[in-house]
């Protein structure tokens, strides 16, 4: 082989050799991103189970109340819409249900305005103890879902009676 | 949170029917409207003992001062870190009316 033609091969070589790393290059950095890609699509929804991992991973608050053998004795405040027939402005309801004596009771936190509705505890169907107020319903329940149950009821009614005037007794529904 | 806000009737029956897995759905990267203190947030959808919450990232706070009930629960929101829904369409409607942001 003469010294030109050893000059020329050792070039395309080189080029031979910067054209792989360049394609190496590219393979690796497309790859890199289709990875970035289907890793944030998967994190755009994310089921994580637990509610602690996810009060730890949003807000780091813990409301819900539990014995030592770990029994919630408290839930809320929870927030409800009552069913309104009237175009009411105002059909927000609050409620934080606690555990007391067996019984669950709904705590009334906060409701619509009376509006000059007579606020006699046994027209509006609640109790009244320590300025707290809540849901007068007979028998009280006996676990959290019946009280939710009864504290939406509640609501409906107590807001037709706010919109109308017309007793818990007498409502049809 | 204009997803959740223009969200279709579809769109949130398809998210109440995930939900029913009873775990939490993780929203990350949602954009805040501008009268909050950040732009960007985490927010996160669970149902729990019968009733559905909404969970938001700590610390953002609101500086809208009229908008009537729904800026009302929406600082709550943002102070507690969470709110509570008895019903489905109560969350539903609740995320609808904070069109005031805008």
């Amino acid at each position: 082989m003469m010294k030109g033609e050893f000059i020329m091969n050792e070039r395309y070589v080189w080029i031979g050799i910067i054209l792989f790393v360049i394609v190496i290059a590219a393979a690796v950095k497309i790859c890199v991103q289709i990875s970035h890609e289907c890793r944030s699509s998967r994190q755009r929804v994310r089921a994580v189970s637990g509610r602690n991992q996810v009060q730890r991973t949003l807000s780091g608050r813990n409301e819900a109340q539990r014995t030592l053998s770990g029994e919630r004795t408290e839930f809320g405040p929870v927030n409800y819409f009552a069913n309104d027939r009237h175009q009411s402005k105002d059909k927000w309801f609050q409620f934080k249900y606690k555990k007391v004596g067996g019984k669950w009771l709904a705590y009334i936190q906060r409701m619509p305005n009376l509006n000059g509705r007579d606020p006699n505890l046994h027209f509006t169907h609640r109790y009244h103890s320590e300025n707290m107020y809540w849901v007068c319903y007979d028998p009280q329940p006996e676990t959290l879902k019946d009280a939710q149950i009864v504290s939406k009821r509640w609501a409906d009614r107590e807001l037709e009676y706010i919109s109308t005037g017309i007793k818990f007794e007498d409502q049809r529904w | 949170m204009r997803e959740f806000i223009d969200g279709t009737d579809e769109q949130f029956a398809n998210l109440k029917k995930s939900l029913q897995d009873e775990k939490c759905h993780v929203y990350h990267k949602c954009k805040l409207p501008s009268c909050c203190s950040r732009q960007m947030c985490s927010i996160a959808f669970e149902k729990d003992m019968d009733a559905y919450t909404l969970l938001i990232d700590n610390g953002i706070v609101c500086s809208k001062t009229l908008g009537g009930t729904a800026l009302v629960l929406f600082r709550q929101w943002l102070a507690a870190g969470r709110i509570i829904f008895l019903d489905f369409n109560d969350l539903k409607e609740f995320l609808k009316s904070l069109w005031i942001l805008y």
